[in-house]
């Protein structure tokens, strides 16, 4: 991925009342902000990222999107709240 | 001046009236419904003819290994499956038989070393404080109660979920929830490694955005109005109705799918929950799905898939739910939450008729 993408996490808790984790923060892509949220329902299926809105990203390519909702996903795990790829 | 004596009239327990009216009327407001007009059969009727043919389960590779290694192995990850991808390095079960003492209670019980070699492997670098209290309590729960071995616990406890689940998450410092024990159990269904006898409907398929944005679209759970999120919902009483409403509604599927003569219905209503969740993830989008009117799947999409998440899609490349899902409804969506712990900075407020969108992350 030759561009220059970075990730900002916002904001990473634990749900009490669903034992689960929610997450959110904004993704800079050639110069334009993106918006996702994610949740890990705690069932073994790991995060899942998605774009806020699907439309907001439909200006990126589909393989695109999926590179970068991956990066998303890495970044979570690796609990560090900005990262630059 | 006098200032006002505002914190004088105010109780700890002070909440705003509007949060107080949506406390007990949310319910009144949202208006939902279970299985209304029998949608439950017609889903279980879709799902019988998947799985009729196929076998569905999670997607764990056991490898050659015993119902009692598995028992262990599955255990002791379950319990440090949270904020990470306990899969994503290689194996757990692999992991076993170059490792197998990092799983044997008696030898984890008062071995630090062990425990660090296992959270290493898993990539839980995180939370220490918590995961290795966990692995060393649980082994001593498994040394004490079930002769060392998690594959006991369910002869243990007559194969009776409630209790099994009551036994793992009787303490918090064996490191189980509720939704954690749920998992366990599942995985332990989907595995072969236990049979239950007792309160099996009560296995649920657990929530999420995917399960419960397909119980909505195929009419399982219906509610008045589309689902938005609000800051009036500060505390998550949607959020927590829906969840609960959609684990019900999941029951209820695998409730009705037992009235079809000589069916093929999974152990527990849990075990469906993977093709749900993949459907959810794969065929039925946010915004976009894979069901008249809009375009079928696409073959080079259906090549990239795992064989089991193939069974998402008929024959003529639609979503197995086309025929279920009533058009009006396709577009609904899960609520978002929002939480009195979050700070995300909120976007925008705005959705469409489908819901799932209001004030969002």
């Amino acid at each position: 991925m030759a561009e220059r993408i970075s990730v900002t996490i916002d904001s990473k808790y634990h749900r009490d009342q669903s034992d689960d984790w929610l997450a959110g923060g904004k993704v800079e892509y050639k110069d334009k902000g993106y918006y996702w949220s994610a949740q890990n329902s705690g069932y073994g299926f790991g995060w899942e990222v998605e774009p806020v809105t699907e439309e907001d990203w439909s200006d990126i390519p589909k393989d695109r999107s999926k590179e970068i909702i991956t990066l998303i996903e890495k970044s979570i795990y690796e609990h560090r709240t900005e990262y630059v790829f | 001046m006098n200032s006002l004596p505002l914190k004088a009239t105010l109780s700890a327990a002070y909440i705003s009236e509007f949060h107080k009216y949506w406390k007990e009327n949310h319910e009144n407001v949202l208006s939902p419904k279970v299985n209304p007009n029998g949608e439950c059969l017609a889903i279980a009727k879709v799902l019988e003819g998947v799985y009729k043919n196929n076998t569905v389960k999670v997607q764990l590779d056991t490898l050659d290994l015993t119902k009692e290694e598995i028992a262990n192995v599955r255990f002791f990850t379950a319990i440090q499956d949270f904020n990470i991808d306990v899969h994503a390095r290689s194996n757990p079960f692999e992991f076993y038989k170059r490792h197998p003492d990092c799983f044997k209670p008696e030898k984890v019980k008062d071995n630090d070393l062990l425990v660090d070699e296992l959270l290493n492997f898993l990539g839980a670098e995180s939370q220490r404080d918590k995961r290795k209290p966990w692995m060393l309590n649980s082994s001593r729960l498994l040394v004490e109660k079930y002769n060392s071995s998690a594959y006991e616990i369910n002869e243990v406890c007559n194969g009776d979920i409630v209790e099994i689940v009551k036994a793992l998450t009787a303490e918090e410092r064996y490191g189980f929830s509720t939704k954690k024990a749920h998992m366990l159990l599942r995985d332990m269904a989907d595995l072969g490694v236990w049979k239950y006898e007792r309160n099996i409907e009560k296995l649920d398929v657990m929530s999420d955005k995917n399960t419960m944005r397909v119980a909505l679209r195929t009419g399982a759970l219906q509610f008045r109005i589309p689902l938005l999120a609000s800051f009036l919902d500060v505390f998550c009483y949607q959020y927590s109705m829906v969840d609960r409403l959609s684990r019900d509604a999941w029951r209820v599927v695998w409730k009705e799918w037992d009235k079809i003569s000589n069916n093929h219905r999974p152990q527990t209503p849990a075990s469906m929950d993977y093709l749900i969740f993949r459907l959810g993830k794969i065929a039925c989008r946010p915004s976009k799905r894979f069901c008249p009117p809009e375009r079928e799947v696409t073959e080079k999409k259906l090549e990239s898939l795992i064989p089991q998440d193939r069974l998402i899609f008929r024959a003529d490349s639609y979503c197995i739910f086309s025929e279920v899902c009533q058009l009006e409804r396709k577009m609904l969506n899960a609520p978002n939450s929002i939480s009195i712990e979050g700070r995300t900075g909120w976007k925008s407020g705005k959705t469409n008729e489908g819901g799932g969108g209001g004030i969002s992350s």
